[in-house]
């Protein structure tokens, strides 16, 4: 039996609603279940599921909705009984530790600077005016906030000082201390200021294998160099990253900036920047010198050159492809971070013939008929994150697009990014052997899946272990994402 | 110059717990703010921070706040006499019935509302059975006003009228008044909606006998210190709201003096004391006229720009409240039914919706926003220990300061959550909790349980609209 119950204004972070669901799917009597808060996109995935949504019961992002597939011998109210429990349970950790109902009476006991905001985008502004007005420096991990917000916070914490790391930054390493999702690196005299999140990932996890180190990764959050908020956090990162005795190179990434806010930035590095300068803007391909000033053309250049600059550099490892070509067929990239994907995108755009549909393009996926084609997703992106925890923390979303492209028969390559570290799930790739098992027992010829591996050889979750389980899977594991790109490119013309 | 990268970090995590478990792992200096989904209108939570954005109402917000708190703590409130209703309440009338709560009109009045009104008339002679009474009601021979727009606070139906005796108390430092009625016990009562014959009989008592009395003592002493009182009994585990036995102890022990030196009757003399002695809840009257008196103080300056609220009660249909600010004006909005522990033989369905003026005492930092003080009454409302605590600890979210005067022994004296600013309540999404027993619905029943219920937000929002519409 399936059915929906629906909870009204009852909330839960999204977290908290998957590891509830990922424990009633291992009950016995239960075949399917979602527990979820009912935004667009988690009645988009009710539905894939199977469940039946009706129309005319008035469900909206404040709601909690239950989907539940039963045995027909399981008493739904004993389901239920369990996810009561299971939401309300009280994660037991030392007794010492205190929760607080606000930041201020958290700021007020432990004048805090810095403040890490994750509530939902509709709200987080309110957290984020909060604790500048009480003096903190933010990072701003919500994402899904209107840029007239962002500009006002960035504007109000320009005027007190304050650093605004975001919305959407996902990565940030200050003082040695790993925020949100980050890397195990050396420490080093390279500091990085990148956009969100894997990209600056990517860079630090280079850079650590290269044999140089990290000093500080400041985000500055997707927009930064739109031309309305004109590059604030990233001129005050500079400004920060001048003073800072500890850092010699500065390495810059980013998506591409307005033309007006790229002059801006230049001009300023030019009149108040004496340390040398690493740039990479993506799509950018650049390989040049200005005075202090340095473009590269690749994330993976951005990184040889910082390392070299920095006094010590060694080549990472290439991988050996010895596949001639490949099957005539789509291409899916299913990227966790944006970055990267538009690494991916950008360079298939410029060297293959492919006609490439994106949520990061002007070819939008308008349906499901445009997912029959080749594409590349970002699915940290807004419009997939709304009331759903981030595809890094979240991955039931890609998950289930990589099977569904998986079993499609017209896909030749499926591209992903995995990403260890700090903030990563322990096992990030053990859902996607997984599911790559199951599908192999039915299908004859699977695609080729070639997998960027994000991570240093320090990471916890161990990236030389999982590389070899990976390619004991018959996946193609790479260190690097231009290397994993530039193989693809080879291998379509 | 930002010194972040001078400094060891110092962080809250706002939102997903995963983020603070991972730093909290590493031995970095975290801590978790527990968010939920502000149950307020975005709309209300943008004004704020406009509010907050203007440097100069900010400051003259806090400077009216201050003058807010400052009437609390430099209060000196005694009980300085007695008298009949009719004769030292402002306003009272013959015709004049009063009640707990917000205004409300005969036809949505509740059960035990309407029934201490019915007993009321019976003992002022008006009528001699409930339907002469309802008929009387019905020809309009009756206005009906709140308790607080006369000086005077009253629990449960709160039911005041012409020939009734009650306490006076003085603000020594501001000028003002206040007034309540004398407890006539548990059990059966007019203010649960009883009227039956024992119920008027022992009106009658209170008003010949014990009224007399006790006036005659409170007179001889010169006045009763009811603060200081009251400071006493919160360190002795009263909370002052639904638990008063040490309130009480202390009164009758300074009265006893003067009882002992009465000119009345000493048989009557050891009725009184009797009468005292077995009603633990005696004092609530008298802690709930402190409050008023202090309210009235505030309510009588000028404080426009003053965010914080002076005034909460309910009338068993409508929670209302007042602002310093907007004087006058009511906020209403439902009453919501309180959620506890029932006495054996009742449940849910039996209790009235929450019914007194006794809030009084949250508003100033007692009853529930002192549950940290008084283990038995949480332990009476079905919590723990624990429990008490973490709701002492959730009102300073909502209040601006730790009270001056009523201290809470085991949080090492810290003062009482008081002075609740409706910033705050509506930024954060946290209402005022109230301790309280609860009634019958039907009248004349009494009390069926006690427990918790927190004050309708939507008071909270419309007190806030107005706030703003004021500054215009």
């Amino acid at each position: 039996m399936k059915e929906i119950i629906l909870k009204k204004g009852c909330y839960y972070d999204s977290v908290k609603l998957m590891l509830v669901t990922n424990d009633l799917n291992e009950l016995s009597g239960v075949l399917n279940a979602a527990v979820v808060m009912g935004t667009d996109l988690n009645k988009d995935l009710l539905f894939r599921s199977g469940f039946k949504v009706d129309k005319n019961l008035k469900i909206t992002q404040n709601d909690l909705v239950i989907g539940l597939e039963i045995e027909d011998n399981t008493d739904i109210k004993d389901v239920l009984e369990k996810v009561d429990e299971l939401l309300n349970k009280k994660i037991i950790k030392s007794t010492e530790s205190k929760s607080y109902k606000s930041v201020e009476t958290a700021f007020n006991e432990n004048k805090s600077n810095i403040a890490i905001i994750s509530v939902p985008g509709e709200y987080a502004y309110f957290e984020a005016k909060k604790s500048l007005d009480l003096g903190m420096n933010i990072m701003l991990f919500s994402d899904n906030i209107s840029l007239s917000q962002e500009l006002e916070l960035k504007k109000y914490a320009k005027s007190k000082g304050l650093l605004v790391m975001g919305p959407d930054c996902g990565t940030a390493h200050i003082n040695g201390v790993p925020l949100c999702f980050s890397n195990n690196v050396n420490k080093g005299n390279i500091s990085i200021i990148g956009a969100s999140g894997t990209g600056s990932q990517e860079l630090m996890c280079l850079i650590d294998k290269m044999g140089s180190g990290i000093r500080q990764v400041i985000g500055t959050g997707g927009r930064d160099l739109s031309e309305e908020v004109g590059g604030i956090t990233t001129i005050m990162a500079l400004d920060m990253l001048c003073k800072d005795k500890n850092t010699e190179i500065i390495s810059l990434i980013s998506k591409p900036p307005s033309k007006k806010v790229r002059e801006n930035i230049i001009d300023y590095i030019r009149k108040n920047v004496m340390k040398k300068v690493v740039i990479h803007f993506i799509g950018e391909l650049e390989n040049s010198v200005d005075d202090n000033i340095y473009y590269t053309d690749s994330i993976k250049n951005l990184a040889i050159l910082s390392s070299k600059l920095s006094g010590s550099y060694k080549e990472i490892n290439k991988e050996d492809i010895n596949i001639k070509k490949i099957d005539k067929g789509f291409i899916k990239a299913l990227y966790s971070g944006g970055t990267l994907a538009y690494e991916c995108l950008y360079n298939l755009e410029k060297y293959t013939n492919l006609n490439i549909f994106s949520n990061l393009s002007k070819n939008k996926i308008l349906n499901k008929n445009d997912m029959k084609n080749n594409i590349v997703i970002d699915f940290g992106d807004d419009e997939y994150t709304k009331g759903k925890a981030h595809p890094m923390i979240d991955p039931s979303y890609r998950n289930k697009i990589f099977e569904e492209t998986l079993l499609e028969k017209d896909t030749s390559l499926i591209i992903l990014d995995i990403v260890l570290g700090y903030g990563s799930h322990k096992e990030p790739h053990k859902q996607i052997i997984d599911i790559y098992k199951k599908v192999k027992i039915n299908s004859c010829k699977l695609p080729l899946v070639f997998v960027d591996l994000l991570g240093t050889y320090k990471d916890i979750q161990g990236y030389e272990k999982i590389k070899t389980e990976l390619q004991n899977e018959g996946f193609y594991v790479f260190e690097c994402n231009k290397d994993l790109i530039d193989n693809v490119v080879k291998l379509i013309n | 110059m930002n010194n972040l990268f001078l400094e060891d970090l110092n962080i809250i995590n706002v939102g997903i717990s995963n983020f603070y478990e991972d730093l909290k792992e590493q031995k970095v200096n975290i801590c978790q703010v527990d968010w939920k989904i502000p149950s307020i209108n975005k709309e209300i939570l943008y004004k704020i921070e406009k509010l907050k954005d203007n440097k100069e109402i900010l400051d003259k917000i806090s400077k009216d706040n201050q003058k807010f708190i400052e009437i609390i703590e430099n209060s000196e409130i005694e009980i300085v006499s007695m008298g009949l209703a009719k004769d030292v309440i402002p306003g009272m009338k013959e015709n004049l019935i009063l009640h707990a709560g917000p205004p409300i009109n005969w036809e949505r009045m509740c059960g035990p509302l309407k029934g201490a009104i019915i007993g009321a008339l019976i003992f002022e002679g008006h009528a001699k059975t409930k339907e002469e009474a309802i008929q009387k009601i019905e020809n309009n021979e009756f206005i009906f006003e709140p308790n607080h727009e006369h000086n005077t606070v009253a629990p449960m139906s709160g039911v005041i009228t012409a020939n009734m005796p009650v306490f006076i108390l003085k603000n020594k430092t501001y000028g003002n008044y206040s007034y309540s009625n004398i407890n006539e016990g548990a059990g059966k009562a007019l203010r649960f909606g009883a009227f039956d014959e024992k119920v008027i009989e022992r009106l009658h008592w209170i008003k010949d006998y014990m009224y007399p009395i006790l006036k005659e003592a409170i007179e001889m002493s010169g006045g009763i210190n009811i603060k200081s009182i009251i400071v006493q009994a919160l360190q002795m585990g009263d909370d002052n709201h639904n638990r008063n036995k040490a309130s009480t102890s202390l009164f009758l022990r300074e009265l006893s003096k003067y009882l002992v030196m009465s000119s009345y009757d000493k048989n009557e003399v050891y009725k009184v004391c009797e009468h005292i002695e077995k009603i633990d809840m005696f004092n609530v009257n008298l802690v709930m006229a402190m409050c008023k008196s202090i309210a009235d103080a505030i309510l009588n300056h000028n404080l426009k720009y003053c965010t914080l609220v002076s005034i909460m009660c309910r009338n068993g249909t409508d929670f209302g409240i007042k602002l310093a600010s907007t004087k006058d004006k009511w906020f209403v909005a439902p009453a919501n039914i309180p959620d506890g522990l029932y006495f054996p033989g009742f449940s849910e369905k039996d209790a009235a919706r929450d019914i007194g003026d006794s809030c009084i005492t949250e508003t100033y930092g007692l009853g529930g926003f002192s549950l940290a003080a008084a283990p038995a009454i949480v332990q009476f409302i079905g919590g723990t220990y624990q429990d008490g605590v973490d709701i002492t600890n959730e009102m300073y979210e909502i209040t601006d300061i730790e009270s001056k005067i009523f201290k809470i022994p085991n949080l090492d004296f810290k003062g009482s959550p008081q002075a609740i600013n409706i910033l705050k309540v509506l930024e954060k999404g946290i209402e005022p909790i109230i301790t309280t027993g609860m009634a019958h619905k039907d009248p004349g029943i009494g009390q069926v349980g006690a427990g918790l219920v927190k004050a309708p937000m939507k008071c909270f929002e419309d007190a806030f609209n107005e706030f703003l519409s004021n500054l215009e």
